[in-house]
């Protein structure tokens, strides 16, 4: 982990010269509050009533108070207060605020219900507030403004520490390392805690800031450090009553606040990036696709798959609805630690409307890819490199992705792995439905909801579903309601990646028997993937098989795999498990 | 003589039964199958025996000894283990091939030499057929058939008397699926090993297992030989499970 995301970092600090400039800044700030005598002769408590509120001078960089110090050696002592106390602060708010969270999180059950009670207690108090409160009843000091900090600050911590530790201890690791006989201890420390530190250190990043900021504001109400000792806040609130007078007073310890506190944010956005490291791609990246850009020809492709929509007729398409003639797709981004690899090469395939192609592969076959291609989602780092994809009839490098909106989900739709991770979990199963034709068709209310319930019955649902959530389906139902969604325009392609894996067998044969009656009822061509050769057998007419980014071998699926002669597709047919149970008991 | 039984075992969460008094047994050396659809309850009793969930009920022994015990729990951490459906979360992202290999053998041999530890970690990834060139990666770094051998060779380390195997071929191509059950036999031919198959695929099932227990709703509702079960199911939820296996193609050799 953490050489990644050290480089990340290094990265990430290189390409941004703002971060750059803040580090440094604060790096000077902490050296010299460090080594404040050295850089500073004087003494930040001597009173000398002769200089009373000089304005900055050669002498006195930053002028000197009403008592005739020198602010700047102040400045230096001060942030040495400051910054000692915000660090020992964050330390001791995160050694209790992890403790109690990873405890809460991971033994769960009464401990988690009686910590979590205390923090929610905790935060229902304004975080200041409740500070000065603290700090006031101890009296004042260094030491009772740490404790009043660190005792406001930790339930914050570790409620999200719990949150985080909730979904480690879910991972299946933890689990194993309990079957492997690791004790507990071990447990919380190696497994949950470790993972824990990327997050712990944004956390800490982005509140340091923070902190200082609440230790200004009790030292500026009194309540921190006792002067004469001075403190940013503290000198803050001294230099209050010449401020008119000596503006200089307030300037200089309200700039250094403003300057380390806008940096350590910064500073923790920087951090957070490197470690989560998960690079954003904007919209400018996939609005519009590669090779489209400047070649956007307005209406001509839509139109013609409009015309084609509305009259149903596959003639005046041509003959295939898919047709790849010597694709090639490659990783173009530079960046990509994979730039230069070839994903699919010289991949030709056919599939004519109402036939149903099944695309045999596994992982790293690149039929995912494939399936992408045809949807029009191939995205950065991947690109088209060579060949060309054209759906029905026509070539799709001239469309953008104003006409591939226009395709998608209406003339070509998509059935994925997950169901789950294919519907909003937060709208209801009849919304999403409804939503795919509204966007399409803008066809009447009552012509919505007439095709919604004919939908569902044609995909085996009971109406009740259009009012439930999609966690409130089984597993097979979610995916007879994705179904319903890809089919409710009446595509002309649907593409079906690995639709029953996440299935038992009992649903898979199900699903596999509805996609292959829908298919006969509107027509529909099916480019059916998976890595299962007996779920391919039981839909599709013809077979291609996959590997390494090549198509191997096509076919009629009986003449492929009967006399197969391929090695590979030899190990995909002994590789099919149960074939004892052949003949099929009575009854299939 | 059996290694483990299960007696009597029932589990509720909230309003819902998930297991409704299963009982079976296991013997040394024996591949028993547990066959159910998704929410049969299969892994619930794989987490009570494991000891990852407590049962509300039923009585679970290990050599004839209660695994409510602790010492007995404890012993039998090393006796039992386990491999689960997702070779990817199973191991922590973070450590190394070796580290991860090294977490059993850290809590079962703590004083083993170094040089020993090294010969055993290679014994190990050659159980599974892997490399010692792996021992300095990653988990991403290995594709997902791979990874699941990992977690095969880590079960394996405290060198258990029985593996329960936790539908560890769902997530997995088919021929990397076929290549991890020859494994499994294998292993079990050299060793004696006993397995508990969990899983909703009657082809795998019938392809490994000497013994199955067929589960509809939290309940066993028919158990014994593989042969005879197939040969003439006695309960309507097993002839259904048997009529949705997706059948062999005509093509398919025999």
């Amino acid at each position: 982990m953490s050489d990644r995301v050290l480089r990340r970092f290094a990265v990430g600090l290189r390409r941004d010269p703002v971060g750059i400039l803040l580090l440094a800044f604060v790096a000077t700030i902490v050296v010299a509050v460090t080594a404040a005598p050295v850089v500073s002769g004087m003494d930040p408590l001597a009173t000398d009533f002769r200089q009373v509120l000089l304005p900055p001078n050669s002498v006195n960089w930053f002028g000197t108070d009403d008592f005739g110090r020198d602010v700047f050696t102040r400045l230096l002592y001060g942030g040495r207060t400051s910054l000692q106390v915000a660090a020992l602060a964050v330390l001791i708010v995160m050694t209790i605020g992890v403790t109690v969270g990873v405890v809460a999180g991971y033994f769960g059950g009464a401990v988690d219900l009686v910590l979590t009670k205390v923090i929610d207690v905790l935060l229902a108090f304004p975080r200041l507030v409740l500070a000065i409160a603290v700090a006031a009843l101890m009296g004042g000091g260094t030491v009772p403004l740490i404790i009043a900090i660190s005792a406001v600050a930790w339930p914050a911590y570790a409620r999200i520490i719990r949150g985080f530790t909730l979904q480690i201890a879910q991972e299946g690791y933890v689990a194993a390392a309990r079957c492997l006989g690791t004790p507990t201890w071990k447990i919380l420390t190696r497994h949950i805690a470790l993972n824990l530190v990327g997050p712990i250190l944004v956390l800490a990043m982005l509140d340091i800031g923070n902190l200082i900021l609440v230790v200004s504001a009790l030292s500026f109400l009194g309540l921190g450090v006792p002067p004469p000792a001075p403190e940013w806040g503290a000198m803050l609130n001294e230099g209050r009553g010449s401020m008119e007078i000596a503006p200089w007073l307030v300037l200089a310890p309200g700039l250094a606040i403003f300057v380390v506190v806008l940096a350590a944010n910064y500073f923790g956005d920087i951090v957070r990036d490197s470690v989560e490291g998960r690079p954003v791609h904007g919209p400018r990246h996939w609005l519009r696709l590669p090779g489209t850009v400047g070649s956007r020809r307005p209406d001509r492709a839509p139109a013609a798959v409009a015309t084609a929509a509305s009259t149903g007729n596959p003639a005046e398409v041509g003959a295939g609805v898919l047709d790849l003639q010597g694709v090639g797709v490659e990783v173009t981004d530079r960046r990509s630690p994979y730039f230069g690899r070839s994903i699919l090469h010289d991949v030709s395939l056919h599939v004519a409307p109402g036939e149903s192609l099944g695309l045999i592969g596994e992982s790293g076959s690149g039929k995912s890819t494939l399936a992408a291609l045809a949807l029009g989602l191939t995205r950065p780092p991947l690109e088209l490199t060579a060949g060309r994809a054209c759906l029905f009839g026509e070539n799709t490098a001239g469309w953008t992705w104003d006409d591939w909106q226009k395709v998608r989900g209406r003339m070509v739709s998509l059935v994925n792995q997950d169901p789950l991770s294919a519907l909003n979990p937060v709208l209801r199963v009849g919304d999403q439905i409804r939503e795919v034709m509204q966007v399409h068709l803008a066809p009447s209310r009552a012509a919505v909801e007439h095709r919604l319930r004919e939908v569902l019955d044609e995909v085996h649902l009971p109406d009740r579903i259009i009012r439930q959530f999609p966690h409130e389906l089984s597993g097979g139902m979610r995916q007879r309601a994705v179904i319903a969604m890809a089919i409710v325009n009446r595509p002309r392609l649907l593409i079906a990646d690995e639709p029953t894996t996440a299935l038992d067998v009992s649903t898979q044969i199900r699903i596999l028997d509805l996609l292959r009656a829908l298919q006969d009822r509107y027509g529909l061509a099916l480019l059916f993937v998976s890595h299962d050769l007996r779920v391919v057998a039981r839909v599709a007419d013809r077979v291609a098989i996959m590997r390494d980014g090549a198509v191997m071998e096509t076919g009629a699926t009986a003449s492929v795999f009967g006399g197969a002669t391929h090695p590979y597709t030899r190990e995909l047919l002994t590789a099919m498990p149960g074939r004892r149970l052949r003949p099929a008991p009575s009854g299939a | 003589m059996s290694m483990l039984s299960v007696e009597g075992l029932s589990k509720r969460y909230k309003d819902h039964r998930v297991l409704d008094d299963v009982s079976f047994e296991i013997a040394p050396g024996e591949i028993v199958g547990l066959v159910g659809q998704s929410g049969s309850g299969k892994s619930t009793i794989a987490r009570c025996i494991l000891g990852l969930e407590r049962p509300d009920s039923g009585l679970l022994q290990w050599h004839k000894a209660s695994l409510a015990d602790r010492a007995v729990r404890r012993k039998a951490r090393r006796g039992m283990q386990a491999v689960f459906q997702d070779p990817r979360s199973s191991l922590n992202p973070r450590w190394t091939i070796r580290q991860l290999l090294s977490e059993p053998l850290d809590n079962w041999l703590p004083k083993e030499r170094p040089a020993a530890r090294s010969i055993r970690l290679r014994g190990l990834l050659d159980r599974v057929a892997l490399t010692a060139d792996l021992l300095d990666r990653h988990p991403h770094e290995l594709s997902t058939g791979q990874c699941q051998r990992v977690c095969v060779a880590r079960a394996l380390a405290p060198e258990p008397d029985l593996l329960v195997l936790d539908e560890p071929l769902s997530a997995l191509d088919v021929s990397v699926q076929a290549r991890l059950i020859a494994l499994l036999l294998d292993l079990h031919r050299s060793s004696g090993i006993s397995y508990l198959l969990i899983t909703h695929d009657f082809a795998v099932v019938a392809d490994i297992c000497k013994r199955i227990v067929v589960l509809d709703q939290g309940r066993v509702v028919e158990s014994g030989n593989v042969d005879a079960i197939l040969a003439a199911p006695s309960s309507s939820h097993t002839k259904a499970l048997l009529r949705d296996v997706l059948p062999m193609p005509e093509w398919a050799p025999v």
